[in-house]
């Protein structure tokens, strides 16, 4: 279907640019199918427990593959609470520790801590699972608290880097506006520079949610992985990601293609994520 | 693949080069590939490795995936073995060669400071319920019992739940490990909670500092003297598999893992080998 699309560009243009733009064109629309090239091979592996007997186990709130029940509920459930609770926390926190950064803090101690951001979020989970695993599993145990603070420590550098950048492109006059009608610090934060760059920080928390969404590695070793609602913040939870990573190499029969499911369902909740924040941040611009 | 790919591709770059001129005369190199448990798969990679050091035309690659991946890769023809630390099922062993290299224990365990030192087998079932909520019901230890359970197609949870007459959802898990190690450093963190796990595994993390114990189940202390004589009540057999007759290479790799060098690997990774066992 795109590819006449393509041909039809290409004809404006000269003929040395044409195969340029055909290439390319080849390039976006293979960027374009890997989602639905993705989604469809999951569906299409993972339809073997979409009959009659396995369907309604779905929806259950128990998983217990050995009797061939499928229950995403809790799966799904132990996805958003860790993701939500990350979330919850490293926002405050790196919106704080940005504002400092650029507002209040001498440059030298600035230029300290944008590099460390910058180090932080290029670290591999697993460093941060450790640090749940040595420091904080053994007071809490393994917990969505744990799991949640882990994320929390996993996204903050991603979402605090991008906040840095939003407000680093305030146009120079608005703050210098702002400056000449007398406003105080927190007036031109919070009216100012908070105001501007709103649909920028909704972006940046939907990047963090995405990430916190996927992570699989760092999750497992600290949220204790048992397939139940958690009726507490200490309570061990399962993520979906955990549990492709504790038995997708183990699972046969049915169990594997409910994985195919479990994974097809991580790619929908940050696919939804995703497009929820684009939408959200637009929907600030326009208005 | 692409390990294996180039595994071969370098065997025979090494053939020729050794050989030279004289390379048609050369024994043609076999690969062979071993898949299944991972708790039988060092086992087979060790002896591999002493094979492919003395007989360079044959290339061994040890994949792990769980027992059952083994039996149904050596079922339908996937590898050339397969590796399980599970009893095969009838329907399963249907037309295989099932043949027991090694024994494996499946202690409990407690942290070191639960003073607590043996179970028996309704007590551990009641723990792991949670029917008993308290380590004070079975011991001179206080506190919330903490359960770690296996993840689900572990051969070590069937065997566990085959034992004690328990079925999965009746255990109360407060967590739930994949591998060995992570249920050690799991129950090394916390003064309450019980796990189990290979006896090898517990064995050599007690050797290197790490403050869990074994419990005695029914008056039986666990080691590899306890379940090598068979008193020590849950005993798994480690087998390797093989779809049909065998054949040279089948035998070659056999030969060595009952041999003397295939019963030491066997022992220094802390399983008892088939010949020292009754």
């Amino acid at each position: 279907m795109a590819t006449p699309t393509i041909e039809y560009v290409a004809e404006e243009r000269t003929g040395e640019s044409r195969i340029g733009w055909i290439a390319l064109g080849a390039l976006g629309v293979l960027a374009i199918a890997m989602i639905p090239g993705v989604l469809i091979y999951l569906l299409v592996t993972g339809s073997g427990v979409l009959d009659r007997t396995h369907l309604p186990t779905l929806f259950s709130t128990e998983w217990y593959p050995g009797e061939e029940i499928f229950g995403l509920v809790p799966l799904v459930l132990g996805t958003l609470t860790t993701s939500a609770l990350g979330l919850l926390i490293a926002v405050p926190v790196g919106l704080g520790s940005v504002i400092f950064f650029r507002f209040y803090s001498p440059a030298s101690i600035t230029r300290l801590g944008e590099s460390t951001l910058g180090v932080l979020s290029g670290l591999p989970s697993v460093i941060f699972g450790l640090f749940g695993t040595v420091w904080m599993v053994p007071i809490f145990g393994p917990s969505l608290l744990v799991a949640g603070v882990v994320l929390a420590m996993m996204i903050l550098p991603t979402f605090a880097m991008l906040t840095l950048a939003a407000f680093r492109q305030i146009p120079k006059g608005t703050m210098e506006s702002g400056a000449a009608l007398g406003l105080r610090r927190e007036q031109m934060i919070g009216r100012l520079a908070l105001v501007v760059t709103r649909p920028r920080l909704i972006a940046a928390a939907g990047v963090s949610l995405t990430r916190a969404l996927g992570e699989a590695l760092a999750v497992e070793m600290v949220c204790g992985n048992v397939a139940a609602i958690p009726d507490g913040i200490t309570a061990p939870v399962r993520t979906l990601t955990t549990t492709l990573v504790q038995e997708f190499e183990y699972a046969t029969g049915a169990h594997r293609e409910a994985l195919h499911l479990v994974a097809l369902a991580v790619v929908l909740l940050a696919a939804i994520g995703a497009t929820l924040a684009v939408r959200m941040a637009s929907k600030q611009v326009s208005s | 693949m692409c390990l294996v790919l180039f595994r071969s591709l370098l065997a025979s770059h090494i053939a020729l080069s050794v050989c030279g001129c004289t390379s048609d005369s050369s024994p043609e190199t076999t690969r062979y590939l071993v898949t299944g448990s991972s708790t039988v798969a060092p086992i087979v990679q060790e002896v591999s490795e002493q094979i492919e050091a003395t007989d360079p035309t044959f290339r061994i690659d040890v994949q792990t995936g769980g027992s059952t991946r083994g039996i149904v890769d050596t079922s339908t023809g996937r590898n050339d073995a397969g590796m399980s630390s599970r009893t095969l099922k009838p329907d399963e062993a249907e037309g295989l060669t099932v043949i027991t290299i090694a024994y494996d224990g499946i202690a409990l365990i407690a942290h070191a400071d639960n003073p607590t030192e043996q179970l028996t087998a309704a007590q551990v079932r009641g723990l792991f319920t949670k029917e008993i909520r308290d380590w004070n019901a079975v011991g001179p230890h206080r506190g919330k019992v903490v359960v770690v359970n296996k993840a689900e197609g572990r051969a070590t949870l069937e065997v566990f739940l085959e034992h004690f007459g328990l079925e999965n959802r009746r255990i109360k898990a407060d967590a739930v490990i994949g591998d060995n190690a992570q249920g050690v450093r799991l129950v090394s963190s916390d003064r309450n909670a019980i796990g189990y796990v290979s006896i090898g595994e517990a064995l050599h993390a007690i050797s290197r500092g790490v403050s869990i114990r074994l419990l005695s189940l029914d008056g039986v202390t666990p080691s590899l003297e306890s379940v090598g004589d068979g008193s020590y009540p849950i005993r798994r057999s480690l087998y390797v598999l093989f779809s049909k007759e065998l054949d040279e290479r089948d035998r070659q790799l056999l030969d060595h893992l009952q041999g003397p060098e295939g019963r030491e690997v066997i022992s220094s990774l802390r399983f008892i080998p088939v010949a020292n066992a009754p």
